[in-house]
């Protein structure tokens, strides 16, 4: 593994910021990591980076101690939520900068640097925008920039922390594709920050969910959506409502719902999660009141409340669900059951 | 806004202005139209009269001399300080911000008498400065002390709030792009902050210049020695020299109004830039 984090803990001022992170990131890899402001991720990818450091704990990256390493040995490309461009050069400039401050004999000649701030302006599609300064770019052509920028210095990793959290909605998935498209363009080990689930599911290999300074799970979009390892994981990926059980003897009850617990279960008190897409009407299961019905086309929101939690379900507009009258009480039974320990 | 409101503002808009152009008229142009007249009260010889002799001239070039070490030492204070202050958390850095603004709310007077206790002739450090043969009062390095003192929150009063608007990102981004620190400095934020040092630097300097309270304290007067330009007006003034004082004065006003005409240059001419490096 190029990139191999063992142990890490970092504190400020008594708070945990993180607490024995472990760590491997895959050669050409791209790997988000997910979690609510105040997790850590932001923490961690700084000290990646080499601007923060830890309390404890080891960075390795291809056999070497990133840790003993200054920023510029390590050849890491960051790319910041806010852009950070240098306002007072142009947009060549700014992408030519890491080229230009290289140490004289390492420096390449200027027609070389031309030709590779051409070649990346390409690559992020802004040709005919090398003289604009950043003050006269969109959002979205700002952060192209600060990526072609970080990737002038062909850095052996590239970290992006939040980049597209101050872009609007449609800019975001369009950059969204765009990244991932040139993340498969050049095969760079990729380590990506982001609180938005979405984001992190529909872009990254594997995705490591951070609470509180630790990670709860790392495995790829998939195995987090079907195998979740624990309940804050679960919720954070989102469209789901937890209820709190008994498991007895293989009976589970919910909010006085009784049904066999799957094989395996915990047993005592548990939580059951429940994602919008699981829950289908059946003769028993949770009850369940429709609280509005918004068809849109081919599908429908039904929003529903199931025991004081609100969830919206999108169905397609012939599902049954669909058809629901507001108003009305129904039984919804979530498959697979998914029960974790309280 | 509404369109009522819209109106009333209107309304009130020629008798504000009114008041405003009145009010400086009295304050600002009225003062500085006398220091011409009187200086031309007998005609360009008399005017000319008042630069004939060298003590004149002595004063210009030591006011020029002071402004010249202490502004640069000022500047590079002001970047420093805003640097700590804008870029890094520690304990008392909310003392130091308020010790720089201190020179602004202290009399002048007391900045040139602190000097005094400490290196004059019955002052702290007398003992030392005699054993070293040293002399602090009465000199050209006690006019830059002063100077200093009066002048020092300046640049760093320009600099702090414009760089703790613009943190600290860029610097962190040129620092995982390779640059080392004299790269950083000199490529991203000496450029971010030029105009408002620049800004700093002109406003020290118009003060170096006419500062008369605290030079005035540790001068000791010395024609053609320690008399600065300010210094100097006030001796002819009070030699009833009218015409050679107020003469002299133009001078320091000609020098103030060229500070105002290089700041005012700067902006017409990088209206474009400063626009686009304050929004970004």
């Amino acid at each position: 593994m190029p990139l191999s984090i063992q142990n890490l803990t970092k504190t400020f001022q008594g708070f945990s910021a993180l607490d024995a992170i472990n760590l491997e990131v895959g050669d050409g890899e791209f790997l988000a990591l997910l979690g609510p402001s105040g997790s850590g991720k932001t923490t961690l990818l700084r000290i990646m980076a080499g601007l923060d450091r830890p309390d404890s704990g080891t960075v390795d990256f291809d056999g070497e101690d990133f840790l003993a390493q200054t920023p510029r040995q390590r050849r890491v490309g960051l790319v910041f939520q806010h852009y950070a461009l240098f306002r007072h050069m142009t947009v060549a400039d700014n992408i030519a900068f890491g080229l230009k401050v290289r140490p004289r004999a390492q420096r390449p000649s200027k027609a070389a640097v031309a030709e590779r701030v051409s070649e990346l302006l390409r690559l992020v599609h802004l040709e005919g925008l090398e003289k604009r300064y950043p003050a006269q770019l969109s959002g979205g052509q700002r952060q192209r920039v600060a990526l072609a920028r970080a990737l002038a210095i062909q850095p052996r990793l590239l970290l992006l922390d939040e980049p597209f959290g101050a872009l609007d909605a449609k800019v975001r998935r369009e950059l969204r594709r765009w990244l991932r498209h040139i993340h498969d363009e050049t095969g760079v080990t990729t380590v990506f920050v982001t609180h938005d689930q979405e984001e992190a599911l529909d872009l990254a290999d594997r995705v490591a969910i951070l609470n509180a300074g630790r990670i709860e799970q790392i495995a790829s979009p998939l195995d987090l959506y079907q195998r979740p390892a624990s309940a804050f994981v679960h919720d954070f990926l989102g469209g789901a409502v937890q209820l709190p059980g008994q498991v007895s003897d293989g009976e589970l009850i919910v909010e006085g719902w009784r049904t066999r617990a799957p094989d395996g279960a915990p047993t005592g008190q548990v939580i059951l999660g429940a994602r919008g897409e699981d829950l289908s009407l059946a003769d028993e299961g949770l009850e369940t009141r429709i609280v509005s019905v918004s068809p849109r086309g081919f599908r429908t929101r039904v929003a529903v409340e199931i025991k004081g939690h609100m969830l919206d379900l999108d169905r397609p507009a012939h599902d049954p669900i669909s058809d629901l009258a507001p108003g009305r009480t129904v039984r919804l039974r979530p498959d697979p059951i998914q029960l974790f320990k309280a | 806004m509404s369109a009522a409101r819209r109106s009333a503002v209107r309304g009130a808009a020629p008798f504000v202005i009114g008041v405003g152009v009145l009010w400086l008229a009295l304050v600002v142009l009225l003062p500085l139209g006398m220091v011409f007249a009187e200086a031309f009260r007998r005609g360009l010889e008399g005017f000319l009269q008042a630069f004939d002799e060298p003590d004149a001239w002595a004063a210009v070039r030591l006011t020029l001399l002071v402004a010249a070490i202490s502004v640069p030492l000022n500047a590079l204070f002001g970047l420093a300080a805003a640097w700590c202050i804008s870029r890094y958390e520690f304990r008392g850095k909310a003392l130091l911000t308020t010790l720089i603004d201190l020179p602004f709310s202290i009399s002048p007077v007391i900045s040139g008498l602190v000097w005094v206790l400490l290196f004059g002739t019955a002052g702290w450090f007398a003992p030392l400065l005699d054993a070293l043969g040293v002399r602090v009062i009465f000199t050209v390095t006690g006019l830059v002390l002063a100077t200093i003192l009066v002048t020092l929150p300046f640049v760093a009063r320009e600099l702090i709030p414009l760089m703790q608007q613009q943190g600290a990102d860029e610097e962190l981004a040129a620092l995982t792009l390779g640059a080392g620190p004299w790269a950083i400095f000199s490529k991203v934020t000496l450029p971010n902050v030029r105009w408002a040092l620049l800004y700093g630097v002109l406003l020290c300097n118009a003060r170096a210049m006419g500062e008369f309270g605290a030079v005035s304290v540790v001068s000791g007067h010395i024609r053609g020695l320690t008399n600065t330009l300010p210094l100097h007006v006030e001796i002819l003034y009070n030699e009833y020299d009218f015409v050679g004082a107020f003469a002299t004065a133009t001078v320091l006003a000609g020098l103030a109004l060229v500070t105002l005409l290089i700041k005012s240059l700067l902006e017409w001419r990088f209206a474009d830039e400063l626009a686009a490096t304050r929004r970004h």
